[in-house]
């Protein structure tokens, strides 16, 4: 599979506050990509280098395959966007809104217009002028602006924040059917997992202005669906004899100065397990922590619960 | 398709701005002032106008005089600043810059519509000034104010085109700030402080002839006075060195996280 975005080791400081410390991300085609990340951690600023927002002087941008810094109208060209709120001016009608950017971009149809309100479901509120518009149908209509130009690739920020549940249903299934039924690749950000995992097939997971995980969602599912549990003994040799002679666990890493081992377990039930047969085994255990992996510490922030 | 561009960009700015206050101010402005100076004239014109005098160059200066030293900056001010408003408010620079089109040509067409909107008000004021020269003529005909067709092609619309081509450096000066900053209050603050300043400074300073907001009033003073300041000359340049940066700085300048 072709990747459309390519990001490798990207830079941003604003005002010498370091935004995003070498980011590398592959969203490949006809993905719904999730960038997950909590607030503040640089989605916005990413999508706004994506499409050339925010000034970048390296040429580390590929975006398919061509160079952001070189071929920015080119790649715009197949590109919509939907940049935190939506752009749009309140006292014109839904429908002049989008007949304003059909016309400045030209070489677009008129029944163009009647599609995409058609794809997002506004046809009905068209003629009302958009301050009347609930969060919901503007951001519906700002996905509307965005899909004028055919775009293979819709990058949108943060989609359903601060929607009501019936819009955020709304917005979800109207992204899915994007995906499915009309072949666009979605890059997609969230501060919320539960969000993504309803929609994404791929995910990016941001922290700090750094990708700490990418991969299909299957894969994050795997990995944080595990217990990554570090046991302090009192003879790290000889627990870890124990432990690969009676159980099937993975060892994932040892501590020889302090006394460590890390185990990747599957329930709490097994926690005691692990215990009950290290002290049969004579071995003290003096601690028994989850381990403060990024990831993990990560997925707390990210599992706020989600409003559906 | 880019050759069209700037029709379609000022098309579209129309399309935003007709149903916005900006129509209403572009033409109730000049109505208004109109409106006044001649019922000034109408109640007071017999004091004003001594027997026998060419009442002509009393109109002249009555409509143009006032206009070039306050009103005309003053307009300026309010109206790109309210073009403007416009986009800050719905947040549309990122919009527009995300468009497939290059990020100095979107600057330019919006930037011409606030300009042609200035023309357009002058050249509906000098339309008006006759016409209420019109309605004088019929109450006091011993004025002799006639020959208006020829007054307006040959005195009122050069008057105002010149003073329109005198305003670009104003404009482009108050155009740049009003894109620059969101708050309404920057632009419209900066150019009623430069207007005094200019209103002043046109007392007799004798560096006068390089403040852009008195160089209205100064090509006013050319016609009238017979005399060269090289008015036009120096507001294309100085407006075209302002209007050629704040072009660069549109092509260049990355809007804040908060836009």
């Amino acid at each position: 599979m072709n990747n459309i975005i390519q990001i490798d080791n990207l830079h941003f400081s604003y005002s010498k506050k370091k935004v995003l410390d070498g980011l590398t991300l592959n969203v490949p085609d006809q993905s719904i990509y999730g960038f997950l990340g909590p607030n503040g951690s640089g989605k916005t600023t990413t999508i706004r280098l994506l499409l050339g927002l925010a000034p970048n002087k390296e040429d580390n941008i590929v975006t398919f395959n061509h160079s952001l810094r070189h071929q920015r109208l080119s790649i715009l060209q197949k590109t919509g966007a939907l940049v935190e709120m939506p752009s749009l001016y309140p006292h014109l009608s839904g429908f002049q809104n989008l007949e304003l950017t059909r016309k400045l971009i030209g070489g677009i149809s008129r029944t163009r217009t009647e599609e995409v309100l058609e794809i997002v479901k506004m046809k009905n509120d068209a003629h009302l002028a958009t301050k009347k518009y609930s969060l919901g149908m503007k951001q519906r209509l700002g996905l509307a602006v965005a899909l004028l130009n055919k775009p293979q690739l819709l990058i949108l920020d943060e989609p359903t924040n601060g929607l009501d549940p019936s819009g955020i249903k709304e917005m979800r299934e109207l992204i899915v059917d994007l995906h499915r039924n009309h072949n666009k690749t979605i890059f997609l950000s969230s501060h919320l997992l539960a969000e993504i995992e309803k929609m994404a097939t791929h995910v990016g997971i941001l922290k700090a202005g750094k990708c700490v995980f990418e991969g299909k969602l299957d894969d994050l599912q795997r990995v944080l669906g595990k217990n990554i549990i570090v046991f302090k003994v009192s003879d790290l040799l000889e627990a870890e004899n124990i432990i690969r002679a009676h159980t099937e666990l993975t060892i994932l890493k040892t501590s020889k100065e302090n006394n460590m081992i890390t185990l990747q377990l599957e329930s709490e039930a097994a926690i005691a397990k692990v215990n009950a047969l290290l002290v049969q085994h004579s071995i003290s255990v003096f601690n028994i922590a989850p381990e403060a992996g990024d990831l993990e510490s990560l997925f707390i922030e990210l599992t706020e619960p989600s409003p559906l | 398709m880019i050759l069209f561009f700037p029709l379609r960009a000022l098309r579209s700015e129309w399309n935003k701005a007709s149903k916005t206050f900006v129509p209403w101010l572009a033409i109730s402005a000049p109505f208004i002032y109109a409106l006044l100076i001649y019922l000034t004239l109408y109640n007071a014109g017999d004091r004003l106008v001594k027997p026998g005098t060419d009442v002509w160059p009393i109109m002249i200066s009555q409509s143009f005089q006032g206009l070039y030293v306050l009103f005309l900056p003053l307009a300026i001010s309010i109206l790109v600043a309210l073009l403007y408003q416009t986009d800050h408010q719905a947040n549309m620079w990122k919009h527009l810059y995300a468009l497939p089109l290059p990020r100095w040509s979107i600057f330019v067409a919006k930037s011409l519509f606030g300009f042609l909107l200035i023309g357009f008000c002058l050249i509906l004021f000098s339309g008006l000034m006759v016409f209420a020269s019109y309605l004088l003529h019929a109450k006091n005909p011993s004025w002799g104010l006639d020959n208006f067709f020829s007054m307006l092609t040959n005195s009122f619309l050069p008057i105002a085109i010149k003073g329109w081509i005198a305003s670009f450096s104003i404009w482009s000066i108050q155009n740049w700030i009003s894109y620059r900053f969101r708050n309404f209050a920057i632009p419209l603050s900066f150019g009623l402080a430069a207007t005094v300043v200019g209103a002043i400074v046109i007392q007799g300073w004798k560096n006068v002839f390089f403040f852009p907001y008195s160089f209205p009033v100064l090509s006013l003073a050319e016609i009238t006075g017979g005399v060269s300041y090289h008015i036009v000359f120096k507001s294309l340049m100085i407006g075209g060195v302002v209007f050629l940066l704040s072009v660069i700085d549109a092509q260049k300048y990355f809007k804040s996280k908060a836009d």
